[in-house]
C-alpha cells in the first residue's frame, strides 16, 4: 500500500507541474538560505581547529581608562549664635565630565597582572595589530603578523602541515623563527614544497620557517594571519604603562564567568600612577561569542550585546522559515480544498478516512523530501561558489548535515500538518457535500 | 436487498427548508433492475445517495443487503461501500489527476488486490465499455460520452452486488445510450447485480424490471 501512496503522490505532483514547482521552489530556496546562514555560523563558532577551545576562552581585548572630572562647590551657611556669625561650610562634588581612552594593552601589564589567575589553565598574549610588507621576486606582499608567546599554540590548536610551533625558550631568546600559514607558504615560496628551514625577510630581519599551519576556516583576528613570530621580536610602538599592542586570551578551566570576575578583580590591583590624568580603570573581559556580538552591536555590557544579537538572529531565522512555511500551508490548504470532490469520489468507492489522510500526508512527504533534496543540492552548489570566490574571507562554508535534517524536519512537520488538517476537515464532510463543493 | 422505511430527507438552509424525500417506503429485491423517473429536483439523486450511504436520511430506516448499515461506524461503512456498492454519478466525477485506467481501478485500490490483478480487471472493465484504447488518456482528453463510459467501467470493475446509477445515459446519444443500457442489462442478468438507475428516458426505463416515479420527494408510482 505504501508503494501505492508514493506512486499516487508522484503522479499528482507531476500532473500539477506549476503548483509543484512553486512549492518545491519555496521549500528548497528556504532550506538553501538557512543552510548557508547556519553553515556560516558553524564555520565561525563550530568547535574546529584551531578554535576548539573557543567556549573556554576569555579575551582581554581592550583596556579603558577614564578620567572623571569633578567640580567642588563650597556652600557657606551663615547662622547667628547669640549675635555672633557662625560660618558652616559644606562641600558638594559634582561629576562634570569625563574623558575616556581605550586601547589594547601594554605587554608588561598583561604579564604582571593576569598570568596567574586561579581559574585558568593557560594564557597567551598576542599582538596582531600591524601589517608588514615582504618582498617576493620584486613584488610587494602585505602580510598580517601575529607576534605571540609559546602558550598561544596550546590555546589555539592549529593543525601543523609540517614542522612545529616555537617554544618558550625560543620566545625568551628572541629567536628569529616563524610559523607561517599555508596561504603564505604558497604565495611566498610558490610551488616549492620544502619550505622548512627557508627564510622570509620581514622588516629587514630574516626569519627561519619552522612550521606551516593549515589555514583556519573561520575569521577571528589572531588566527587568520599569515605569519606567527615570537612576540619578543616585536617592537612596542609606543611606551605607555597601560596601553600597547597586546591582547590576551585566557583559557578558563571551565567556568568562564569566574575567570572574567578574577580578571576584573586582578585589574583592580593595577595602580593608577597618573592620578591626575586617569582615576578609573575599566576592564571588560569577553568570551569569544561576546567579542563577535560586540562588533555587530555595541552595548556597555558585552553579555547584553550577545543576547541582543542572538535574539535578533533567532528572530530573523524564524521569520525566514516562517514565511515559506505559511506559504506552504496556504498552498496546501487551497489545493486540498480544490480536491474535495476527489475525496468524495474516493470515499464513495470505499476509501476510509485514514486512507484519505495517509494519501495527502504522503503527497506532502514526497513533496517536502524532493524539495529538501533540491535545497541540499542548491546549498551545496552555492557553498562551492562562495568558497571558490573567497567572498567571506577566510571563512570556509561546510554542509551542516544535522542542521539540514532539522530544517527538513520542520518543513516536513508543517507540510504534514498543512496537509493533514484540511484533509481531516474534508474527510469529515458527508460524501455528497464533498462531491458538490467542487465539481470534477 | 434494499429496504427503505419511512425515509425522509430535509435540507435546511437559513432561509428555506426543502423536503427532498418525503416518507419513502421501498423494497428492492436482489437481482432487480429498478428505474427511477421524475421531474428535475424531485429528489432522485437524493434517494440514490441515501441508498448508497453517501448521505444520511433525516428520518427513517435503511437496510441494505440485509444489514442495518445506518449503525455502522465510518470504517465499516467504507468497507461496505467498497465491497457491495458501485456508483455512476450524474456528473461522472472522474479524478482529473489520474489516467483513465487509474480512475477505473480506484475501487480495487481499497481492497487487497495486487497491482497486476488491478490492471487486468480494469483493462477488462474498460474493454466492456469499448474504451480499452484510451487507457492512458486523462479525463480532460475525453468526450462527455467517453467519460460516462469510464465512470461505468469504474462502477463495475469491483463487481458490486448493487449498482447505483444516476442518469448513466444522460450524456450519450441514443445509440451509445443503448449500448450502455446493454452493458447494464448484461450485468444484471449474468452477475445478478441489483441495479437502481435514475433516468429521464422512458425507453430506457421500459427495459428495466420496475419503474418508480417520484414527485416532490414523494413516491407516486
Ligand atoms: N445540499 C443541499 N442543500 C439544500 N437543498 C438541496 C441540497 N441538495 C439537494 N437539494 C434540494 O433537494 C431537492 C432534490 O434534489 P436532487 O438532486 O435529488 O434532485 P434530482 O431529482 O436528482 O434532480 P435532477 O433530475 O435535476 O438531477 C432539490 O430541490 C434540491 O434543490
Ligand atoms: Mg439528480
Amino acid at each position: 500500500m505504501i508503494k501505492n501512496y508514493i506512486k499516487l503522490a508522484w503522479r499528482v505532483l507531476s500532473r500539477k507541474k506549476f503548483f509543484t514547482f512553486i512549492t518545491l521552489f519555496g521549500i528548497s530556496f528556504t532550506l538553501m538560505v538557512l543552510m548557508l546562514i547556519t553553515s556560516y555560523f558553524q564555520a565561525e563558532f563550530g568547535s574546529k581547529a584551531p578554535m576548539k577551545n573557543q567556549d573556554e576562552l576569555v579575551i582581554l581585548e581592550y583596556l579603558t581608562l577614564q578620567k572623571v572630572m569633578y567640580d567642588t562647590i563650597a556652600v557657606v551657611d551663615t547662622t547667628f549664635d547669640s549675635g555672633v556669625a557662625v560660618y558652616d561650610t559644606t562641600y558638594d562634588t559634582k561629576r562634570t565630565g569625563r574623558s575616556i581612552s581605550t586601547s589594547s594593552f601594554n605587554e608588561k601589564l598583561l604579564q604582571d597582572h593576569f598570568r596567574d589567575l586561579e581559574s585558568i589553565k593557560a594564557s597567551t598574549i598576542f599582538n596582531t595589530g600591524i601589517r608588514h610588507d615582504v618582498f617576493v621576486n620584486n613584488s610587494k606582499l602585505q602580510i598580517a603578523i601575529n607576534h605571540c608567546d609559546a602558550p598561544f599554540w596550546d590555546i589555539f590548536n592549529f593543525q601543523f602541515i609540517e614542522g612545529r610551533p616555537f617554544d618558550a625558550s625560543e620566545v625568551t631568546q628572541q629567536a628569529q623563527v616563524a610559523v607561517i600559514a599555508q596561504k603564505l607558504a604558497k604565495s611566498y615560496f610558490g610551488k616549492d614544497k620544502n619550505v622548512l628551514g627557508k627564510f622570509i625577510t620581514v622588516d629587514a630581519r630574516q626569519y627561519k620557517v619552522i612550521g606551516v599551519v593549515k589555514d583556519p576556516t573561520s575569521s577571528p583576528d589572531p588566527i587568520i594571519v599569515d605569519m606567527f613570530l615570537p612576540y619578543t621580536n616585536a617592537e612596542e610602538s609606543y611606551r605607555d604603562p597601560y596601553f600597547g599592542n597586546y591582547s590576551m586570551a585566557l583559557l578558563s578551566d571551565g567556568n568562564v564567568e569566574k575567570t572574567k570576575k578574577e580578571a576584573i578583580s586582578a585589574s583592580h590591583d593595577i595602580s593608577l600612577d597618573l592620578q591626575d590624568e586617569y582615576n578609573e580603570l575599566i576592564l571588560k573581559p569577553v568570551t569569544y561569542k561576546e567579542l563577535y556580538a560586540k562588533a555587530l552591536y555595541y552595548d556597555e555590557d558585552p553579555a547584553k550585546s550577545l543576547q541582543f544579537i542572538s535574539w535578533l538572529l533567532i528572530g530573523l531565522l524564524s521569520l525566514f522559515i516562517l514565511l515559506p512555511v505559511l506559504n506552504l500551508i496556504n498552498l496546501n490548504v487551497s489545493r486540498i480544498m480544490d480536491r474535495s470532490s476527489e475525496i468524495g469520489v474516493r470515499k464513495a468507492f470505499g476509501a476510509t478516512n485514514s486512507q484519505i489522510l495517509t494519501q495527502f500526508v504522503f503527497e506532502n512527504i514526497v513533496q517536502t523530501l524532493i524539495g529538501g533534496l533540491i535545497g541540499f543540492l542548491l546549498a551545496f552548489i552555492a557553498m562551492y561558489f562562495i568558497n571558490q570566490s573567497k567572498s567571506l574571507g577566510a571563512v570556509v562554508l561546510e554542509m551542516n548535515v544535522s542542521f539540514f535534517l532539522y530544517s527538513l524536519l520542520i518543513c516536513l512537520f508543517f507540510g504534514i500538518l498543512s496537509g493533514l488538517l484540511p484533509a481531516l476537515k474534508m474527510s469529515k464532510l458527508q460524501i455528497v457535500n464533498a462531491l458538490k463543493t467542487n465539481q470534477l | 436487498m434494499i429496504q427503505l422505511e419511512n425515509v425522509s430527507k430535509v435540507y435546511r438552509t437559513k432561509t428555506i427548508e426543502t423536503t427532498a424525500l418525503n416518507e419513502i417506503n421501498l423494497t428492492i429485491s436482489e437481482g432487480e433492475f429498478v428505474s427511477i423517473m421524475g421531474p428535475s429536483g424531485c429528489g432522485k439523486s437524493t434517494l440514490l445517495n441515501v441508498i448508497g450511504l453517501l448521505d444520511e436520511p433525516t428520518e427513517g430506516k435503511i437496510t441494505v443487503a440485509g444489514e442495518s448499515v445506518q449503525n455502522y461506524n465510518s470504517k465499516a461503512t467504507s468497507k461496505f461501500r467498497n465491497q457491495k456498492l458501485g456508483f455512476i454519478f450524474q456528473s461522472f466525477h472522474l479524478i482529473p489527476d489520474l489516467s483513465v485506467i487509474d480512475n477505473v481501478e480506484l475501487p480495487l485500490l481499497y481492497r487487497n488486490v495486487s497491482a497486476k490483478e488491478r490492471k487486468e480487471l480494469s483493462a477488462a472493465a474498460l474493454e466492456s465499455v469499448g474504451l480499452k484504447n484510451r487507457m492512458d488518456h486523462f479525463p480532460s482528453q475525453l468526450s462527455g460520452g467517453q467519460k460516462q463510459r469510464v465512470a461505468i467501467a469504474r462502477a463495475i470493475v469491483g463487481n458490486p452486488a448493487i449498482l447505483l446509477a444516476d442518469e448513466p445515459t444522460g450524456n450519450l446519444d441514443s445509440h451509445m445510450g443503448n449500448e450502455v443500457m446493454d452493458i447494464l442489462l448484461k450485468l444484471n442478468q449474468e452477475q445478478n447485480t441489483t441495479i437502481v438507475m435514475v433516468t429521464h428516458d422512458e425507453n430506457m426505463a421500459k427495459r428495466t424490471n420496475r419503474l418508480l416515479r417520484l414527485y416532490d420527494g414523494s413516491q407516486v408510482a
